[in-house]
Order: structure tokens, then sequence, then C-alpha cells
């Protein structure tokens, strides 16, 4: 081994600890930054009891290891709603265990956005095998949205499981978001119409469909 | 036609009074303002509202002296987004002891909230003196469908039928009308033209207006004009309405009526309103010019989050997120706020835009959770998304792609 190569795989490796050091930096400004602006939006909330409630079950949340995103802006909609602080703790703690069952379910791994869509889909009746099988068909890219439109089907009304299945078929041919969110609304449209959820959603999930390539492999598609 | 019942803005108008002051000049007393609302599109929007009016007022018919009474009413209003429904009554003293009694119930459904059509009747009851009820009064009854065919504008079609009795003669009159409304900004437009046609030619003689048809009915064409505009605390409205012959009943009338309401306070309003009314035989109210005002309290303060279901969410795409517009309708007096996770659950206060009040506010793409609420009274979810209960209210699902 020459003193050149020597020298070049000592920079290469000084450039990489250079990296990861500014990496965690980064990281740690990042998040210290979301800590910084967690408690600036803790401090709006006026009851003392209340904040002091919330702040506690931030931080043991964290502790834990649950995204406390979700938490804080759940507690904070509770403020709003002039909840009790009992009642936005009872809901914190529902909030944070379907946030576990989330992460369960959308494994291997999740965004903070799409725990906190699936702890809504199973708050709202959306089938656990269903958020599963909507992260094997598309393990690889964020499923937030389409969560967020079986969620929004369900609450509106489909039959959870019609709902999982059309959206997974949907979703199994390539549908993007923005064509679930469109249908979504179509069929919120058509309820509002008088038209039966179920009918409006085979309707309009079809019209959908016919759009779609039939042989479409989503995992192929969205694979980094 | 004629009548204007199921109007969503109708303008006070009045009963008569069997007062004949001679035989051959067939004078008709005014003694009874209308104080009622019929349920129409408007009604569709409110909830709850229970409503107190009291003033005076100065009324004047063709050949007599200008006459003064007090008016004092009562309205209830109950609705959902498929059904309104209204119940009022009212009583009016004039200056001679007369005085007058009139119920007013009417009924307003739509196939579902966003349905374009909507079906709408009543009918109501008046009795001409309180001495002397059941022997001297008027009962009429419509029905009017509506169609909107887009946001801002609609068309609208209707009957109406009522039967008036006194002096132990009974009458009866017919009306039917068609008509086109618009919205543009604050303002609002409604052109409506009717025919009517009444055996009651003691009302119609009252007004100068005879026929020279051996049968005694007489028949009329209608057309009416009306613009309504409505800008904070203030809402305006002007309606000119033109009589013509029809079938040997020679009439060439005009009237203008203005009416004024300024909301001082969230329950308390002035109501300023003048012009002429032209004969309405179908209620059989006379024609008369009369100045009047009147102070409106409210009582639905309480629950004011509830009165309006037309709560709109609308997401506009961007390239980076989307804008999220909220349209609300609700009254000028109130104060609404939008407020969400995209906010913090900070409210954020809507401005007021043409007769709506608005916010639009840039959201990321994801999922939002979205609520309104009226002066500061439960939160609701907008109506077209999905809704969530939580914390006893309820929050609407936002999607953004």
């Amino acid at each position: 081994m020459t003193l050149a190569t020597r020298t070049n795989g000592f920079a290469r490796s000084m450039i990489r600890r250079a990296a990861l050091a500014v990496a965690a930096i980064a990281t740690l400004s990042a998040a210290s930054v979301q800590l910084g602006a967690q408690e600036a939006r803790l401090l709006a909330i006026q009851d003392d009891a209340t904040r002091s409630m919330v702040r506690d079950f931030i931080e043991a949340a964290r502790a834990r290891g649950t995204p406390t995103e979700p938490l804080v802006s759940r507690a904070l909609e509770g403020v709003a709603f002039r909840a009790t602080a009992k009642r936005i703790e009872q809901a914190m703690v529902a909030l944070e265990e379907r946030i576990g069952r989330s992460r369960e379910l959308l494994a291997p791994r999740a965004t903070v956005d799409e725990l906190a869509a699936a702890a809504d889909a199973l708050a709202n009746g959306v089938p656990a095998s269903a958020i599963r099988d909507l992260r094997k068909i598309a393990p690889y890219r964020q499923i937030t949205v389409e969560i967020g439109v079986l969620t929004e089907l369900v609450a509106k009304g489909v039959a959870p499981k019609k709902a999982a299945v059309m959206v997974r078929d949907l979703m199994a041919r390539g549908a993007t978001g923005t064509q679930l969110t469109e249908l979504n609304a179509a069929v919120q449209q058509d309820v509002a119409f008088g038209v039966t959820p179920v009918a409006a959603l085979e309707l309009r999930g079809r019209g959908v469909m016919s759009l779609l390539s039939p042989s479409a492999s989503v995992n192929a598609a969205i694979r980094p | 036609m004629a009548s204007c019942h199921s109007s969503p803005r109708l303008p006070p108008s009045t009963l008569l009074s069997d007062r004949r002051t001679s035989p051959h000049s067939a004078v008709l007393r005014v003694t009874a303002l209308i104080l009622v609302t019929a349920p129409g599109a408007e009604a569709l929007q409110v909830r709850h509202e229970n409503r107190i009016e009291s003033g005076v007022a100065r009324i004047e018919q063709p050949g007599t002296r200008a006459r003064s009474a007090l008016i004092l009413g009562g309205l209830r209003q109950h609705s959902e987004p498929t059904l309104a429904t209204v119940l009022a009554g009212n009583v009016t003293w004039a200056r001679d002891s007369v005085a007058a009694l009139q119920l007013i119930a009417g009924i307003a459904w739509r196939p579902s909230a966003l349905s374009r059509w909507q079906l709408e009747g009543g009918g109501s009851a008046a009795a001409f003196e309180l001495s002397d009820i059941g022997r001297q009064g008027n009962g009429s009854g419509w029905l009017r469908v509506r169609r909107r065919f887009a946001a801002h504008y609609g068309l609208f079609g209707g009957v109406a039928a009522g039967n008036t009795v006194r002096a132990a003669t009974s009458t009866n009159s017919l009306a039917g009308d068609v008509g086109v409304w618009a919205t543009a900004g604050a303002f609002d437009v409604e052109a409506e033209f009717g025919r009517a046609r009444t055996q009651d030619s003691l009302l119609m003689a009252a007004s100068r207006v005879f026929t020279r048809r051996p049968t005694g009915w007489l028949d009329m064409d209608d057309v009416a004009l009306t613009v309504s505009w409505s800008e904070g605390s203030l809402d305006a409205s002007v309606t000119q309405r033109w009589r013509t012959s029809l079938r040997g009943t020679p009439v060439e009338q005009a009237a203008l009526q203005a009416s004024v309401t300024w909301a001082l306070t969230p329950n308390v309003a002035v109501v300023v309103s003048g012009g002429r009314q032209l004969a309405d035989p179908v209620r059989g109210a006379p024609d008369a010019t009369m100045m009047l005002a009147l102070v409106r309290w409210s009582f639905s303060s309480t629950d004011t989050a509830a009165r309006m279901p037309e709560a709109a969410a609308a997401v506009t795409r961007l390239a980076e997120g989307s804008n999220l517009k909220v349209r609300i309708r609700a009254p000028i007096s109130a104060r609404v706020e939008v407020a969400g996770s995209f906010s913090g659950w900070d409210p954020i206060p809507l401005t007021r835009e043409g007769g709506y009040w608005v916010a639009e506010v840039h959201v990321a793409p994801g999922r939002h959770r979205v609520a309104y609420r009226i002066d500061g009274g439960p939160w609701r979810a907008p109506t077209q998304l999905a809704k969530l209960r939580e914390f006893g209210g309820e929050v609407g699902l936002l999607i953004v792609p």
C-alpha cells in the first residue's frame, strides 16, 4: 500500500466522519428546534394544570419512543374544544396506544404522518388488516393520503371492508394520491345527493379503475 | 304572483280589516303587519332561531288618512340540512283600537343537503279583528319548487291559493309565479313573473282596480325585481313591482319598497322599511303605503354555532401543498373562526366576502383536522368533510394529496 493510497483512505475516512458529525448536529438541531416549537405551542395552553399534564405526558411519550407531534396536536385540539384536563389525557393515552398499534401495522418503517393517519383510521373503524394491506402494496413510499381517504370513506358511511378493498385494488393498479382524493370527493358529493355510500363508491371506483392500467405494478413503480 | 308567500326575503306586508268606512268607496283598513319570513332558501341555513320583533308603523291606504299601529311578532325557526320549519305569529294594534292576529306555518325540504332541488310549502290563517275571530279573516296556502343550477343562480316556480271571508262573503284567489335568482358578490337579484286571479272585488276596489267582466273574477299580471345587498352589519333590499291588465281588468300600477336591517349586536337589530305594497288577494292584503320601524331580538346566541350548516370547505391544489378555502354562511353580525391541526388549533378569524364568511389558508400535503365555530360556540366540521367526533364536538378530516 503506497503512502498516497493511505493518505486517500485517511482523507475519505475523515470526510465520512465529518459528514456523520454534520448530519448528527443537523438532526439534533432539528430535534431541538422541534422541541422548542412544541414547547412554544404548549405555552398557549392557559390552564396551568392542563399545560403541566400535557407537558409531562409528552415527555414521557418521547421517552417511550412515541412521536410526539400528533399528541401535541391532539392536546391543543382538546384545549380548543374546552375539554377538561382529564378528558385530554384520556384522548392522548388512546392516541398513543393507536400510534403504537399503527407502528406495528405499518412496519418496517412509517413516517409520523402515516402513524397519525393510521391512528385516526383505527379510531374510526378502519380494520387493522386493511392498513397492513396498504403497507404491503406500497412498502417504499408514504401512504398517508391513501389511509386518509380510506378513513374518510368509512367516516362517510361506506362499509369498512368495502372501502378497504376498493382503496387496496386502486392502489394495486397504480392510482395516485390525487386520484384517490378525487374519488373520495366524488363519493362524498354523491352521498350528499342521496346516493348510498356503497353505490357511490362502486360507481366512482369503477370510473377511476377504468383509467388505470390493469397490470400496473405498484411496487415496481414506487421502489426508490 | 300577487302573493310572495315563499320568497326568501319577504318584505313586511299587511293583512286587512273589513272596516268599510263607506259602502260605496269600499275602503279597507290595514290592521296587521306580517313580520314573518317564510322558509325559503335562507331557512335551510338556520338551525334554530327564536325571534321577537316589536315596533311602530305609519300606514296609508288609497282614499284614507294615514294611521299609526303598534306591532308585536314572534318567530321560531328550526332547520336541519334537509328540512326547515317555521312557526310565527303576530298581533297588531292600530290607533283606532282595531287589532288583528295572524299565524303562519311553513316547511322547506330538500332530498339531500347538497341537492339542487328544494320544495317549500305552508299556510297562514288570519283574523282581521281579535273581537271577531272566526268570522272575518283569511286562510291561504302555497307550494313552491326551487332549482339551483350553480352556486350563483337558479329558478323557482310556485302556486298559491287563498280564501277571504268578510261581511259574510267568501271569496277565493289563485296565483302562480316563475322567477330566477342570481348572486354576485354582496348582491342578490331576484326577478319574478306572476299571474293572479281573484273574486275579492272589495279588496281590489279599495286598490282602485275594477273589472268589466260579468263573472266577477279579476285577473292581473305582476312583474317584480328585487335587489338585495349585504355587507358588514347591514342588509338592504329594494323591490320594484309592476302590475298590468289582463282579461278585462284594466290596471297599471307600480310600487317600490325598500328595507334596511342594521345589526347593532349579535342579538339585536333595527329594521326600517318603507314604500308601497300592491294588494295581495291571496292573503287578503290591501294596497298600502307604509313606513315601519322595528327592533328585533334574537334569542339564538347560545346555539349560534349550530345555525348555519352550510359551511363549505374547498381545497385548491397548488404546486406545493394546497390552499384550503373555508366558506361559511352566517349572520353578518357573527364572529366566525376556523382552526385546525394546520394552525396548531389557533383560531383564524374569517372575513366577510359577499354573503359569506371566508378564510383561505395554506395547508401542506397530508392529513389535517379542521373545524369552524360561530360566536365562540361548539366546533363543527365543514359540510363536505368526513366528520370525526372528539371532545364532545366534531372535526372534519381533510386529505391534501
